[in-house]
């Protein structure tokens, strides 16, 4: 008797913090709650009138509910656990083998977008809050920046890049009343589970394993909650926006490519050949500007030859389709005299025939690209060794593995919209600003200068000179948040004092010319 | 999730350092992999016996004398426990902390969450 006092009374006392009412109107709500709670359930009751001799673990009702919702969870494609495809059994065992790499996956999540907007405020570019969410959104898959500073630089110009990626990941939204609503019942039903489990504290059973049980998957429900706050994506919806805004802003740089194509050749009036797979290599001029844009089906390859130095070298055996057959698709590829190479030839005046080297393969469609990371901005990782096995797998739980390339590829994608905003500045880069940015940086430093603060186009101008410091090519020790491997060449570039002296001479002859 | 957050840092170690550092990267590289495959084994293994400890506890297995005087953890001081009239009270203080230990800590880290989340009003902001 004096067990069942005690009970009742903890029970009120509970149901008193529960339903902040007093003692005397708990009462009849403990009875009817009992009552929701033994008979709402449909198949807890039904397990209760059949088989009586259950535990009672199995009789109360949030137990079986949180389980039946993990599993639904899991494996439900469209449910929140964002687990695209029943392949992905290994995020689902990764994440009730261990919860708490799960909870770590969720709360880097949320702290990258955080990262990523304080990144964002310290720059004075208009476009950055597009570009910001751009980011966040594509968090799940492994990316990397372009090397190609050409290319880098449509990063802020492309307007439609980043509409079409936000476009596309804002139409759908995770966060739905159904999801809600489910959410709701399992707290409801986790509540009944424990208001229960008070209530029969003095039966012979106990149900503690119902409320164990509960407890134990409680986190679960925390990190379901948290993973809907996120928005999360499916690997299609990502692949295909990311697509199309690299198409977008391969467009883009084609046409500036082409720009830039047709301005050197009204210039230099060079020999333009081009070829088709049917005519001889030798066939008739035909201006690129006028040709290029439309014909898509066509293989057409037009080799522009720089400043007419020499004719039908460049191209190597990767990108020419004459020779690899393979790559007989739609492709137009570019010989442009880039920046360095202008530099070269203004500064070496034609000496050296085998300064132009460089090529620019720019596709207009999918499948083909001679230099893989040449012609996309934002370039899905797809390197299938097995250091890098956990951040190819796109589930969001594999989101611990992506943080330092993630981290990486923010910074460089707000240090070009950075030198964008700063190069906008100075379009053109006069004598008197080359020598307030350079002399006072000759006179505070020691040896081994960091071009860091110069602006972006002063940094390539130094870079492509021909005597430039061998310790251009790059840092010993990469720091762990800087891009893989090969930065962007003129970042880590490094000059002692007489070679910047000597450069910045260099320098300043053309525009005293 | 310590080892697979010791196997990310060393793989980012291992690919960040330069080509002609053939040692130290394949050294990094394989504690990284050796690591992750660890972790994910762990998981596995985890995974596995979490959800034959439900199957048995749900179908009463667990039930009987060797498991309820909990004999692998405490070896030959095992006991069995019989209902008294005075321990009701304990056994309820105990479930009743907790149970508020579990909220607390999973509403703590929502909490947390919240925190860290940026909001829309700091997106417009910038």
């Amino acid at each position: 008797m004096q067990s069942v006092a005690s009970t009742i009374e903890g029970t009120q006392r509970v149901l008193e913090k529960l339903s902040g009412s007093p003692t005397m109107l708990a009462r009849p709500i403990a009875d009817r709650v009992r009552r929701v709670s033994t008979g709402g359930i449909s198949l807890s009751y039904l397990l209760r009138g059949s088989f009586p001799g259950l535990p009672s673990s199995v009789n109360s009702p949030s137990a079986l509910n949180i389980a039946w919702m993990t599993s639904s969870q899991v494996r439900s494609p469209s449910a929140s656990l964002p687990v695209s495809s029943l392949t992905h059994t290994r995020s689902v065992y990764m994440t009730i083998g261990s919860p708490a790499l799960a909870a770590y996956s969720l709360a880097l999540t949320t702290l990258n977008s955080r990262f990523v907007y304080a990144r964002a405020s310290r720059i004075p570019h208009e476009s950055k809050t597009a570009v910001a969410r751009a980011l966040i959104s594509l968090q799940q898959i492994p990316l990397e920046l372009t090397k190609d500073e050409r290319l880098l630089a449509f990063i802020p110009v492309g307007d439609q890049w980043r509409r079409e990626i936000i476009d596309r990941l804002d139409r759908r939204s995770t966060r739905s009343i159904a999801m809600a609503s489910s959410i709701a019942w399992v707290i409801i039903a986790f509540l009944f589970t424990l208001i229960d489990s008070f209530v029969s504290l003095d039966s012979p059973d106990g149900a503690s394993e119902g409320l164990s049980v509960g407890i134990l998957w409680l986190w679960l429900l925390c990190i379901v909650i948290g993973w809907l706050w996120i928005p999360t994506f499916t690997y299609d919806e990502l692949k295909s926006a990311l697509y199309h805004a690299n198409e977008k802003a391969a467009d883009k740089a084609a046409k500036k490519l082409r720009q830039q194509a047709s301005m050197a050749y009204n210039a230099t009036r060079v020999q333009i050949r081009n070829r088709l797979p049917g005519r001889a290599p030798n066939s008739p001029i035909v201006d690129p500007v006028s040709q290029v844009p439309e014909e898509n089906e066509k293989v057409k390859e037009e080799s522009f030859q720089g400043f007419g130095i020499r004719a039908g070298q460049k191209n190597d055996q990767k990108t020419n389709p004459f020779i690899n057959p393979a790559h007989h698709r739609s492709t137009v590829s570019f010989q442009v005299p880039s920046e360095s190479q202008q530099d070269h030839d203004r500064l070496s005046v034609g000496a050296n025939p085998s300064a132009n080297q460089s090529v620019t393969s720019v596709p207009h469609t999918v499948g083909y690209s001679s230099h893989p990371n040449m012609d996309r901005l934002l370039i899905p990782l797809d390197r299938y060794d097995p250091l890098h096995r956990d951040e190819l797998r796109l589930a969001p739980i594999f989101n611990y593995a992506r943080v330092f390339r993630y981290k990486a590829l923010v910074d460089d994608v707000f240090r070009a919209l950075d030198e964008h905003a700063r190069e906008k500045e100075e379009v053109s880069l006069s004598r008197s600003r080359l020598i307030s940015e350079i002399v006072p940086l000759i006179l505070n430093r020691g040896s081994g200068l960091s071009l860091r603060p110069l602006s972006l186009g002063l940094r390539r101008r130094l870079c492509s000179l021909p005597g430039r410091s061998p310790r251009c090519s790059g840092r010993r020790f990469l720091p762990l948040f800087s891009s893989v491997e090969q930065p962007l060449q003129p970042r880590s570039s490094k000059f002692s004092p007489p070679q910047l002296v000597w450069v910045a001479v260099h320098c300043l002859t053309p525009s005293m010319e | 999730m310590f080892l697979t957050i010791t196997s990310t840092i060393i793989a980012r170690i291992s690919e960040t350092r330069e080509r002609r550092f053939t040692f130290v990267k394949t050294l990094t590289a394989s504690i990284a992999i050796a690591l992750r495959r660890i972790s994910v084994l762990l998981a596995f293994i985890n995974t596995i016996g979490l959800i034959l400890v439900f199957f048995f506890q749900f179908s009463n297995f667990l039930d009987n004398c060797y498991c309820n005087a909990s004999v692998i953890g405490r070896g030959m001081d095992s006991y069995i426990l019989l209902y008294k009239q005075g321990w009701i009270a304990t056994m309820r203080n105990s479930r009743i902390v907790g149970t508020v230990l579990a909220i607390s800590s999973t509403s703590i880290y929502m909490f947390f969450l919240w925190l860290v989340s940026p909001s829309s009003a700091e997106s417009d902001y910038l």
